[in-house]
């Protein structure tokens, strides 16, 4: 089977957004071990694209603004002191860096390439 | 003074009011490592040839973009890169930090040193993949670049700006050449001042030596004869041997491309030698194969004809308006059994603008440079030649050509008459002052005398086992009783009526004092 009808196939595990047990098991039954893999490894991803996960570095912040960012995606939220102050983005692929200890290590970083 | 508790404080409400922009990275996770080609899924936002970044420092480009994921090139040893990595865009091009600093030094494809001395100072970032200049940018190669091989100064003349392609079987000599036209780089000595004020009116050249694939012990060889020499001060070297990955091999031809052109930037002349681009196909091919893209004729990838035109074009003489620097390159091409008619020997012939073809029975019957003239030719060279050594060396030419077609004759073994006989004896002579051993380059002004001297028949008597003696104290001679001829014929301005009857004089007398 190739990948694009796999990919299919992990659409079709959705329901409302949700992905659905029965669903998943009645595709799961009718597929080769090696397509298995296939469509384990594509909806891996697929659940990947649709979550955030946001850093913070203490959790005060208002999360609505998050929600109303990111509408439709699974939203974890994860606290991670060693940010300092701001906030670590990471959509899917895309990470989005808005905190201190970013901001220190690109100074020592550009201190260090310029006078080296 | 400010007391600490102010400076926190100071940093505190700095800490309050914190708004730096946000950094957008795109990151990826390794999903597979081959022979130091990494594929790895995410990085949707990566472009072709973006440098990115793995844990542990270790760095790597963009070279294939695939649907679902990448295919990552890494710079430099990848054992430790595991499944599961991350790996993150930098949203930079691969560049190479060049500076003046970088002179006399030996560096990897990465700029790195591997002389074991200091680390290169900060300059400019040079990138290596760059598009060549365009046409407005450039004017015709004019300006020589003496070799100091009288064969070729003669008769293939290579131009600054010119891509002049070295090609022929293993030790053939291809590397003595390239060599030998660094050597001959060197200013001379200020104590000869005809030659010190000639060097002053033609720019000196900076070389490059791009070693690709080749054992560390013959780049070893190459860097302590430069040494010798005192080349290596206006030289880089720049290596990637062949124990070093087949990605470093791809790159150090566009690493000394780019190194060049810093130096072009500023006006100057740059020679870049790449010994060898058949081993940088090799290694291209690897790669290719290893990231599956389709093999082609003799399994090379079907873009290998503009892997080398698009670093061969970046050689240029660029016009005065944009600084009048210039770039030369003299690929080297390795063959097997003479088949210049294979793949890459044909597309890099193609794409350069002539070839100095080394053959090995020539080499073997001693003749060194092993120089085949028939096949050899510079396309653009002439131009450059100066009219000193244009005026001798038309008449050799034809001479020579005239001997091959005669000595393929006279090979019957029938009766020949005497013109003929003459005419191939004049050959064989032509041939012997062509001999020149290696490593030593001549200046231009003996070469035109050694071509003068047998081109009008002066040498026609004195036996061919004789020829290297008689040319080199024919030339102490020379500096030494005649330095007029040498100081006209320094300045590359064709040889006025009296400057011929001094050098017949000179010839004449030396061959008394010879006792030929």
């Amino acid at each position: 089977m190739d990948i694009k009808k796999i990919k299919k196939l992990v659409l079709l595990s959705y329901v409302h957004k949700k992905l659905n047990l029965i669903r998943v098991n009645k595709i799961a039954r009718l597929l080769t071990r090696k397509d298995l893999k296939a469509y384990v490894k594509v909806l891996k991803s697929y659940e990947k694209e649709n979550t955030v996960i946001i850093n913070l570095p203490f959790m005060y912040t208002d999360k609505k603004i998050f929600d109303k960012m990111f509408r439709g995606k699974k939203i974890i939220y994860k606290e991670d002191p060693s940010l300092i102050a701001g906030v670590r983005i990471i959509n899917n692929d895309i990470v989005y860096e808005h905190d201190l200890k970013n901001t220190l290590e690109d100074i020592a970083t550009h201190i260090g390439l310029a006078y080296d | 003074m400010i007391d600490a508790d102010t400076i926190i404080k100071q940093l505190e409400e700095r800490l309050a009011m914190f708004q730096g922009s946000a950094k957008t990275q795109n990151v990826g996770i390794v999903e597979k490592n081959t022979d130091g080609v990494i594929v790895a899924s995410g990085l949707s936002q990566t472009f072709m040839g973006e440098l990115v970044s793995f844990d542990k420092n270790k760095m790597g480009v963009v070279l294939n973009l695939d649907e679902d994921n990448v295919a990552i090139l890494t710079l430099g040893k990848s054992d430790d890169i595991k499944e599961g990595d991350t790996v993150k865009t930098t949203g930079k091009i691969l560049s190479i930090n060049v500076s003046d600093d970088i002179l006399g030094r030996v560096v990897n494809p990465l700029g790195e040193p591997l002389d074991g001395k200091s680390t290169i100072k900060k300059g400019k970032d040079m990138p290596l993949e760059k598009i060549a200049a365009g046409v407005v940018d450039r004017e015709p190669v004019s300006t020589p670049l003496k070799t100091g091989i009288k064969a070729i100064d003669a008769l293939i003349p290579i131009g600054r700006g010119q891509r002049e392609l070295i090609i022929g079987d293993r030790q053939t000599g291809k590397t003595a050449i390239a060599i030998d036209t660094i050597i001959n780089q060197k200013p001379r000595p200020k104590a000869d001042q005809p030659m010190a004020e000639r060097n002053k009116k033609q720019k000196p050249v900076i070389c490059v030596y791009v070693a690709i694939g080749q054992k560390q012990s013959t780049i070893a060889q190459v860097i302590d004869k430069l040494d010798q020499e005192g080349a290596l001060e206006y030289s880089i070297i720049v290596a990637a041997g062949a124990s070093d990955s087949p990605s470093l091999q791809y790159l150090a031809p566009y690493a000394g491309s780019a190194i060049a052109e810093y130096f072009m930037e500023k006006g100057k002349d740059v020679l870049v030698v790449y010994d060898d681009l058949t081993k940088h196909a090799w290694a291209y091919r690897q790669i290719s194969l290893v990231l599956k893209r389709p093999a082609g004729r003799e399994a090379y990838p079907g873009d290998i004809f503009y892997l080398h035109s698009r670093l061969l074009e970046r050689a240029v003489k660029l016009n005065k308006e944009n600084g009048g620097g210039s770039i030369t390159a003299l690929p080297i091409i390795e063959t097997q059994a003479n088949d210049i008619s294979a793949y890459i020997p044909t597309n890099v012939i193609s794409i350069t603008d002539g070839q100095i073809y080394l053959q090995q029975d020539l080499f073997n019957n001693g003749i060194r440079p092993a120089i085949n003239v028939g096949s050899s030719v510079s396309r653009v060279g002439g131009a450059a030649q100066t009219p000193a050594i244009k005026s001798v060396s038309g008449k050799m030419k034809l001479e020579l050509a005239q001997y091959n077609e005669l000595a393929a004759f006279a090979q019957f073994g029938s009766e020949l008459d005497p013109a003929t006989l003459a005419q191939l004896e004049r050959g064989k002579k032509t041939i012997e002052i062509l001999k020149q051993p290696q490593y030593h380059p001549l200046e231009e002004s003996l070469e035109i005398l050694s071509i003068f001297a047998v081109a009008n028949g002066y040498l026609d008597d004195i036996k061919l086992e004789l020829f290297e003696k008689f040319e080199t104290e024919y030339h102490d001679f020379v500096k030494r009783s005649f330095p007029k001829i040498i100081e006209s014929l320094s300045t590359g301005q064709k040889p006025s009526e009296e400057i011929i009857k001094e050098m017949q004089k000179s010839i004449l007398d030396f061959k008394k004092a010879f006792g030929a």
